[in-house]
C-alpha cells in the first residue's frame, strides 16, 4: 500500500532532519576550526533540520487523526474510539513518538534562542554543537531503530481499529505530564550549550545569556514533576503520590542539579563566583536528562538482561559516554583558564549559603542517583541483583532535605559579600515568634483530627515551625516594599521558597501520618473509625455496562461523615475490556485539613464490597505549595528588577 | 575561608556515610524464580530474610479465596515459586502479568513465599513484555514497537 502524501512527507522530514542536523554539526565545528563564517551555514542547516522535524510531526499527527493503522506506531498507540485530545497526545504515547517530540522541542528552543539572543560567529557555532549533535543522534535512532512512521512489515496482520492507548494514560494529567518534562529536558540544552560556548570561545556572558532559559527549564520540569505526582494520586487511586520509582527518579535527578545550578548561577551573577562549579552543574544536568531517558527507556533497571535485548540501549549508552567524555574533557582541558571575577570573603554571606545549598542538592542527587542505579552496579559487579525501594530514600533524603529547608528560610535575608546585618536579626526574631505560633497551630489541627499531639516525625515538627518562621518575615518584607517595586524578582524567589515549605509540610505529614485500612461494607451498613472521627456508610452500588464510554463500570456510593459534615463519594472500578487491566477511580473527600479517599478494592458479592480507605492529613498542602511555587516562579520569570 | 572548607568537608563526609549506610540497610536482594530454586538447593537463601522475587504469574495458578491469595510466580526458564499473599491485589495484577513480590519464606518447610507487598509497575514495562510474549505476538508477529509508554 502506498502511504498518503503527509505520511510520505513525514518520512522524508526525518531524513531531512538527520541530514541537515549532521550538516549543522559539521559546519558548527568548522566555524571554530576554519572560519567563523561557517556558523551561518550551521544556523541555516539547523533551521532546515527543524523544518524537517515539523514535517515529521505533521505526518505523524495526520496519520493519527486519519487512523492510518498501516503504520505500526499509530496502530499501537491509538484507536478509532479515542477522543481527539488523546489522539493528539498519542504523539508521545510511546518511545518512537517521544524521540520525535524531543527533537522537535530541541529544534524549537534552539532555533528561537539563537535568534533571540542575537548570537554570531564562533559563539553561534559553538552554541549549535550540542543541539545539532543531539538532533542528529535522535534522528539516527528514529530512522534506524524506532521510526514512528514505519509501516507494518509486509504480509503482517493489520489491526482494523487500532489497539489504543492504555486507559490509565487517557487522562488530562498524563496528556500534559510528559511534554512538560520534555520541555524542561530540552530547555536545559540551551544553558548547557552556553556552557560549552564558554569553554570553547571564552564567551564571558554565558550565565547571563542562559539564565532566562535555565529559569524556563526549571519551571517546566517542576510543573512536569508536580503534574506527574498529581496524576499518580488521582488516577492510580491508592492514595500514593510519590513511589521512588526509577521513572520518577529519572525526572528528579536533573531537577535537583538544575535547582543547584539556578542558585549558584545567582552567586555568579552577583559576585562572579563558582564559575567552574556552574559549568560542572549544567553539563551534568544535561547529562542527567540523557541518563534518565536511558534508564526509563532501556529497561535496564528491571534487569541488565532486558537491556541487552534492545539495540537502542547500547546506542544511548554510547552517546552518553561520548557526551560525558567530550564535555568533561573540555572542562578539564580548560580548567586553568576558567576564572572567577572575585574571591570568597565572609563565612555568613549569601554566597556561602549558596555553597551549602549546592552541597545539599548535590548530596540528594547522588543519593537518588545511587538508589536508582545501584541495582545495575550491583548486578554488573557481583552478579547479585538487589532492589532499592522507598525505605532507602526515606532514610537518606530527609537528613539532607531538612537542612536545605532550614537554610532556605534564612538565606534570602543574608547579604552578598558582607556579614549579615540588622535585617537578619530582626527577621530572625519575628520569624521565631511566627514559627512557634505555626508550630502550635498545626499541632492543634493535627490533634483535632484525632492524632496524638506529640506523635509525629521530627521532619514534620521542623516544617511546621519553619512555615511560620519564613512566612512572617516574608509578609513583613512585602509590606515594606514600595508600591511600584512590588512583586519583583526577589519577591518571586521568596514565594517559591514559601511554596516549597508548604509542600514539605504536606509531604512530611502524609509520610508519617498516612493511615490505610481495608473495610468491608454492605448496603446501609455503617462503620466507624473512632480514632479519626470518621463514619462510613455504603448507600448503594451498581453495575453499569452502558456508560456511554468505552468501559463498563461498577460503582459504590459511600457516605462519609467527618468534621461534622456529610459527603457522598462515589468510587468506581472500570473495565476497559480484555486488552486492559481494570482501573480504580477513587472517591475523595478533601479539605485543607485532610484527604479521605475511598477505593473499591474487592467486590465480594451484590451487596458486599471491600473498600480501601486512606486518610492523609494536610495532603492538599502538597498541591497548594506546588501552585504557590509555580506562581512565585512566574513572577521571577517576569523579571522585574528589585 | 577555613571555616567554610571545614564545614563543607564535614557535611560531605556525613552525606557519603548516609548514602552508603542507607544502601547497605535498605536494599533487598532480588531474584528470578529460577534463581530462587537454585539458591534454595544450594542453601543460599536465609529462610527468614526479606527478599524480592520478580516474574510473571503463571496462567491457571491464581486462586483467590476470602482469606488469602495463592499463585505461582514463574519466568522464562520455567522456574517456580509458590506465593501466598494476604491483602488487596493491585488493579493490574492478573495471570500472565509481570509482578514483583516482597516478603520472606518465613522459616517455612515447604518453601512457600509469604508476600506482604506486590508491585505491578504502573509504567508499561511489565505489561508490554507480557503483550510481546503472548497474545499480541500471535496477532501481529513482531509488529509491536519496542519501548515503554510514559
Amino acid at each position: 500500500m502506498n502511504p498518503s502524501l503527509p505520511v510520505f512527507l513525514g518520512r522524508f522530514g526525518l531524513w531531512v532532519l538527520l541530514f541537515f542536523s549532521l550538516l549543522a554539526l559539521l559546519s558548527s565545528v568548522f566555524s571554530l576550526k576554519i572560519d567563523p563564517r561557517w556558523a551561518k551555514v550551521a544556523k541555516r542547516s539547523f533551521s532546515v533540520s527543524f523544518l524537517g522535524s515539523i514535517l515529521a510531526v505533521y505526518g505523524l499527527e495526520y496519520a493519527l487523526f486519519n487512523h492510518d493503522f498501516s503504520i505500526r506506531y499509530i496502530a499501537t498507540v491509538s484507536s478509532k474510539a479515542q477522543p481527539p485530545i488523546y489522539l493528539f497526545s498519542a504523539w508521545w504515547g510511546s518511545l518512537e513518538g517521544s524521540l520525535l517530540l524531543w527533537v522537535f522541542l530541541i529544534g524549537f528552543f534552539c532555533f528561537f534562542a539563537s535568534l533571540k539572543d542575537g548570537l554570531k560567529g564562533s559563539v553561534l557555532g559553538s552554541f549549535l554543537i550540542l543541539p545539532s549533535a543531539t538532533s542528529c543522534f535522535f534522528a539516527g535512532l528514529m530512522v534506524r531503530f524506532a521510526n514512528p512512521l514505519a509501516a507494518f512489515p509486509e504480509n503482517n496482520f493489520i489491526p482494523v481499529d487500532g489497539i489504543g492507548m492504555n486507559p490509565l494514560l487517557q487522562n488530562l494529567g498524563m496528556a500534559i505530564h510528559p511534554p512538560l518534562l520534555y520541555l524542561g529536558f530540552t530547555c536545559i540544552t540551551i544553558p548547557a550549550s552556553y556552557g560549552i560556548c564558554h569553554l570553547l570561545t571564552g564567551e564571558k556572558n554565558w550565565i547571563k545569556l542562559s539564565s532566562r532559559w535555565t529559569n524556563l527549564a526549571w519551571l517546566f520540569l517542576t510543573a512536569g514533576i508536580l503534574v506527574g505526582s498529581w496524576w499518580a494520586y488521582y488516577e492510580l487511586g491508592w492514595g500514593g503520590w510519590w513511589f521512588w520509582d526509577p521513572v520518577e527518579n529519572a525526572s528528579l535527578m536533573p531537577w535537583l542539579l538544575l535547582t543547584a545550578f539556578a542558585h549558584s548561577a545567582l552567586a555568579f551573577k552577583a559576585r562572579g563566583l563558582f564559575n567552574k562549579w556552574n559549568l560542572f552543574l549544567i553539563l551534568s544536568s544535561y547529562g542527567m536528562t540523557l541518563v534518565g531517558t536511558f534508564i526509563t527507556r532501556s529497561g535496564i533497571i528491571t534487569s541488565v538482561h532486558a537491556f541487552s535485548e534492545s539495540n537502542l540501549g547500547y546506542w544511548f549508552l554510547g552517546y552518553i559516554t561520548i557526551y560525558l567524555i567530550s564535555t568533561f574533557g573540555l572542562l578539564g582541558w580548560n580548567w586553568e583558564k576558567i576564572e572567577n571575577t572575585s574571591s570568597f570573603e565572609e563565612f555568613s554571606s549569601k554566597e556561602n549559603a549558596v555553597l551549602f545549598n549546592n552541597l545539599l542538592f548535590l548530596g540528594m542527587f547522588v543519593a537518588v542517583f545511587f538508589g536508582t542505579t545501584w541495582p545495575i552496579f550491583s548486578e554488573i559487579s557481583t552478579g547479585e541483583k538487589v532492589s532499592v525501594g522507598a525505605p532507602y530514600f526515606q532514610k537518606t533524603i530527609p537528613p539532607m532535605a531538612m537542612p536545605a529547608l532550614a537554610l532556605m528560610s534564612i538565606a534570602p535575608w543574608l547579604s552578598w559579600k558582607r556579614k549579615y546585618g540588622k535585617k537578619l536579626h530582626f527577621y530572625f526574631k519575628i520569624g521565631l515568634a511566627g514559627g512557634i505560633l505555626s508550630f502550635f497551630f498545626f499541632s492543634y489541627v493535627r490533634n483535632s483530627m484525632g492524632l496524638n499531639l506529640f506523635d509525629t516525625s521530627w521532619e514534620h515538627f521542623l516544617t511546621t515551625f519553619l512555615f511560620g518562621f519564613t512566612f512572617i518575615p516574608i509578609l513583613y518584607e512585602f509590606r515594606n516594599t514600595k508600591r511600584n517595586n512590588f512583586l519583583n524578582r526577589y519577591h518571586g524567589g521568596l514565594l517559591v521558597h514559601l511554596g516549597v515549605l508548604i509542600l514539605a509540610l504536606g509531604a512530611t505529614a502524609s509520610v508519617h501520618h498516612k493511615f490505610q485500612s481495608d473495610i468491608t461494607l454492605s448496603n446501609n451498613e455503617e462503620q466507624f473509625l473512632p480514632q479519626y472521627g470518621i463514619k462510613l456508610k455504603q448507600l448503594s452500588q451498581r453495575f453499569d455496562d452502558q456508560t456511554g464510554s468505552n468501559y463498563s463500570s461498577f460503582s459504590g456510593s459511600v457516605l462519609i461523615n467527618s468534621d461534622n459534615h456529610e459527603t457522598v463519594v462515589i468510587s468506581e472500578k472500570r473495565d476497559y475490556g480484555p486488552n486492559w487491566s481494570p482501573t480504580t477511580e477513587m472517591g475523595l473527600k478533601s479539605n485543607w485539613k485532610r484527604d479521605i479517599t475511598i477505593s473499591i478494592s474487592e467486590i465480594i458479592d451484590d451487596s458486599k464490597v471491600v473498600y480501601r480507605i486512606t486518610v492523609q492529613p494536610f495532603l492538599k498542602l502538597l498541591w497548594i505549595g506546588g501552585i504557590v511555587s509555580i506562581l512565585g516562579f512566574l513572577i521571577v520569570l517576569r523579571g522585574k528588577k528589585q | 575561608m577555613k571555616r567554610t572548607v571545614y564545614s563543607l568537608s564535614l557535611a560531605f563526609v556525613a552525606i557519603v556515610w548516609l548514602i552508603f549506610s542507607g544502601l547497605k540497610e535498605a536494599s533487598l536482594f532480588f531474584y528470578f524464580p529460577t534463581e530462587v530454586e537454585r539458591s534454595i538447593e544450594n542453601g543460599e537463601i536465609e529462610p527468614q530474610s526479606r527478599i524480592r522475587i520478580g516474574g510473571f504469574v503463571s496462567p491457571g495458578s491464581l486462586e483467590i479465596t476470602e482469606e488469602k491469595v495463592v499463585f505461582i510466580l514463574t519466568d522464562d526458564e520455567k522456574g517456580i515459586v509458590e506465593v501466598q499473599y494476604i491483602g488487596i491485589l493491585p488493579d493490574m495484577f492478573a495471570e500472565g502479568q509481570g509482578a514483583v513480590v516482597e516478603g520472606s519464606f518465613n522459616d517455612n518447610v515447604d518453601w512457600i513465599f509469604f508476600a506482604d507487598v506486590i508491585f505491578v509497575k504502573h509504567g508499561e514495562e511489565y505489561s508490554k513484555d507480557h503483550l510481546d510474549k503472548s497474545e499480541m505476538k500471535e496477532k501481529f508477529g513482531s509488529g509491536i514497537p519496542s519501548g515503554t509508554i510514559k
